[in-house]
C-alpha cells in the first residue's frame, strides 16, 4: 500500500488527536488513527492502529503505509505521571517519531506543542512572536519535557530541510471535548483565581484548532507557528462566561487548597498563568495559511462542557 | 462579599458617566469586542470610570490649563516631560488634557514597571486603564498597531512629584524607541504653583507613593512642538545623546515659558 495521500495521526484518542482525526477526515484524508487506546467511534476513512510510537511496530506501520504527512500529537499533560514518565512520552516520543519519518523519507511532519511555553512572568511582553525563547521553565520546570520536545523540533526544521516540518503553539482550546488545562479549569464549578490578579487569556475553539491542523498539513507550510483564536479576554470575564465561580485567593493560600475541597489540582507553576499574561502574536500562521478562526470568542467560551446553563445555551459547536 | 461592594463602587461611580464622557471615549478610537475589552486587556467601563474620577481632579480641584495641544499630531506619539516616574496625579492629569481638552480626544497609555505589575490589584487596575508592561516590544506594539499616545517616563531620578527644575538625567531609551517606531516625540512640561508643590514635597515619602492628594494649586500643562528623529533605533548610546538634550533642552525651554508667564 503506498498511498500518498494517507495521513497517520499518533494519540489519535486523545483529545487533540480526536479533534485532528475528525477535521482531517472531513476534508477526506485517509486516516491512519494511531493509539494505545481504542477510541469507541472513529469517523469513516479512518483505520485504528493499536500500537506505542515508542515500539518497533510503529516503525513498520510507517514504512508500509508510506503516508503523505505524519501529524504527531501523542503527548501527555497529565501531571500525575512522574517527570521520568512524562520525558520519555513527550520527549522521547516526538524525537522518536520524527527520526522515523525521515527514515521513511515521509515529506510532511507536524508537531503541536503549546503557546503556554513561552511562560506568564511580570516583565513578559505581550503577543509574544515566534522568535521569543520559550523560557516557562523558569517558573514551571514541570514542563520542560514539553519545552524540551518543542525546542527539538525547532532544530530539526532547519537541519532536515528535506523534511518539510511545522510545528503548532495554540493558544488555550476550549471546547467540548478537549482536555486542556484551561477547559478543565473552567469546567468546575468553582474555581480558584489568584487575589487581584486578572491576566488577559486568548482562546482557541477545538473546531478550529483542526481547522488549523488542515491548513498546516498543506504543502508550503514549514516553521514554528502561534495560532491564536477570535480574541482575548481577562480571566475572571472567562470564568464568569463559561458558567464557573470564581473564588479568589492569596496566593499562599491556593498552594494549600489545591487538590482539595473540589478546588482542581494544578502544579504550582501553572499559578502563574493565573496571575501574569501569556499571549502570543498568531499572525505569523494566519498571513501563510489564510487560517480565520470561525468560531466567535462568545460562542468558543461558551462551547467549554457542563458549566452551569450549558444546556440552553445552544451552542453551535455542539450540535 | 467583596464582589457586591465592587459592584455598588462601581455603580455609584456610573453616576458620574455621562454623555460627554462616552462621546468623547467613543471618539478617541479604543477598540473593544463584544465583551468590552481590547487585546491588552483594557476595559471600556473601567476606563470611563477612572476618567469620570479624574475629570474632578482636571476641572475642578487642579484647574488644568493647557497650551499647544494644537501641537499633538495624529496616530501615535510619545509624550516625554516633566513628570515623575510612577503614575500619580502628574502623569493622569496629563492624560486628561489629551482626553478632555484635545480635538479628537486622545487616550494615553504609560508603561508600567514590572514591580507594579507584581503587586496584587494595582497591576490588575493599571491594565484595565490601558496601561502596559514596561518591555520595548510592548512600547513599540502599542505605538504600531494601536497608534497610541505613549506617556513615558525619562526621569532617572524617582518621585510622583514634578520637580520645577529643567532635568539633566532623561535616559536615552525614548529616543531609541521614536527611532524604532518613527514616533514623533511631544516634550510638554507641568507647572504648578510653587508654593503648593513646595508644600507637597515635604510631605514626603507619603505624598510620593500618590496616597495623599497635594493641595488644589492650579496646573498649567504646556505641550511643544513635535520632534522627529532619524535613524534605526540600534545606535549606540552616545549617538543618542544629541536628540536626548534636544528633548531636555524643550522641556527645560517649556518650563521657563510657562513658569515666566504666571
Amino acid at each position: 500500500m503506498n498511498d500518498r495521500n494517507a495521513v497517520i495521526v499518533t494519540g489519535a484518542a486523545g483529545s487533540f488527536g480526536r479533534v485532528a482525526v475528525r477535521a482531517l477526515a472531513l476534508r477526506g484524508h485517509e486516516v491512519h488513527a494511531v493509539d494505545q487506546s481504542e477510541h469507541a467511534s472513529w469517523p469513516a476513512q479512518t483505520e485504528f492502529h493499536p500500537l506505542d510510537v515508542r515500539k518497533k511496530s510503529f516503525d513498520e506501520l510507517v514504512r508500509s503505509i508510506a503516508p503523505r504527512a505524519i501529524l504527531h500529537l501523542a503527548l501527555v499533560r497529565n501531571f500525575e505521571l512522574t517527570a521520568e514518565q512524562r520525558h520519555r512520552i513527550n520527549f522521547e516520543g516526538t524525537a522518536r517519531v520524527f527520526e522515523i519519518g525521515r527514515a521513511h523519507r515521509v515529506p510532511k511532519m507536524g508537531f503541536v506543542s503549546r503557546a503556554t511555553v513561552y511562560g506568564a512572568f511580570p516583565e513578559q511582553s505581550q503577543f509574544v512572536d515566534e522568535e521569543h525563547p520559550p523560557a516557562a521553565g523558569r517558573t514551571f520546570p514541570e514542563i520542560q519535557d514539553l519545552i524540551a520536545a518543542d525546542l527539538y523540533i525547532n532544530a530539526m526544521i532547519w537541519r532536515f530541510p528535506e523534511v518539510e516540518t511545522f510545528l503548532l503553539r495554540p493558544v488555550n482550546v476550549l471546547g467540548p471535548t478537549v482536555q486542556t488545562l484551561m477547559n478543565r479549569y473552567l469546567s468546575s464549578p468553582r474555581v480558584f483565581t489568584v487575589l487581584g490578579f486578572n491576566p488577559i487569556q486568548q482562546i482557541l475553539h477545538e473546531s478550529d484548532l483542526g481547522a488549523a491542523f488542515n491548513l498546516a498539513l498543506r504543502a508550503g507550510v514549514r516553521g514554528a507557528y502561534n495560532v491564536t483564536g477570535p480574541g482575548e479576554l481577562p480571566l475572571h470575564v472567562l470564568i464568569e462566561e463559561a458558567g464557573a465561580r470564581s473564588i479568589p485567593l492569596p496566593e499562599a493560600a491556593i498552594v494549600r487548597l489545591k487538590g482539595r475541597m473540589g478546588f482542581p489540582e494544578v502544579p504550582a507553576g501553572a499559578i502563574e498563568y493565573l496571575k501574569y499574561p501569556c499571549t502570543v502574536d498568531g499572525t505569523k500562521f494566519r498571513s501563510v495559511t489564510g487560517f480565520k478562526p470561525e468560531v466567535g470568542l462568545r460562542s468558543t467560551v461558551r462551547s467549554v462542557p457542563w458549566t452551569v446553563g450549558s444546556a440552553t445555551r445552544g451552542d453551535p459547536a455542539r450540535n | 462579599m467583596f464582589r457586591s461592594w465592587f459592584r455598588t463602587a462601581n455603580g455609584v461611580v456610573d453616576r458620574f458617566v455621562d454623555g460627554e464622557l462616552r462621546e468623547r471615549h467613543a471618539r478617541s478610537g479604543l477598540s473593544v469586542n463584544e465583551y468590552g475589552y481590547d487585546r491588552w486587556g483594557t476595559s471600556r467601563d473601567d476606563q470611563l470610570r477612572a476618567l469620570a474620577l479624574a475629570r474632578f481632579f482636571h476641572r475642578t480641584y487642579f484647574r488644568v490649563e493647557n497650551d499647544g495641544l494644537e501641537h499633538l499630531p495624529e496616530g501615535r506619539l510619545i509624550l516625554v516631560g516633566n513628570v515623575g516616574s510612577r503614575l500619580a496625579y502628574d502623569g493622569v492629569l496629563v492624560s486628561t488634557s489629551l482626553f478632555f481638552d484635545a480635538e479628537p480626544p486622545r487616550l494615553t497609555r504609560a508603561l508600567v514597571d514590572q514591580d507594579v505589575i507584581r503587586t496584587p490589584f494595582a497591576g490588575n487596575l493599571l491594565t484595565r486603564l490601558g496601561h502596559v508592561t514596561a518591555s520595548a516590544t510592548n512600547a513599540e506594539r502599542v505605538l504600531i498597531d494601536e497608534q497610541a499616545a505613549l506617556l513615558v517616563f525619562p526621569r532617572r531620578r524617582r518621585g510622583a512629584w514634578v520637580d520645577p527644575e529643567p532635568d539633566r538625567d532623561f535616559s536615552s531609551n525614548f529616543v531609541r524607541l521614536a527611532r524604532r517606531t518613527q514616533s514623533p516625540v511631544v516634550p510638554f512640561a507641568l507647572i504648578g504653583g510653587h508654593g503648593g508643590w513646595a508644600l507637597a514635597a515635604r510631605a514626603g515619602e507619603l505624598l510620593r507613593s500618590g496616597l495623599i492628594v497635594p493641595p488644589p494649586t492650579p496646573v498649567r500643562i504646556l505641550f511643544g512642538a513635535p520632534v522627529r528623529f532619524e535613524g534605526t533605533g540600534d545606535e549606540e548610546d552616545e549617538d543618542t545623546l544629541p536628540e536626548v538634550r534636544q528633548v531636555e533642552h524643550a522641556v527645560a525651554e517649556l518650563i521657563a515659558r510657562g513658569a515666566g508667564r504666571r
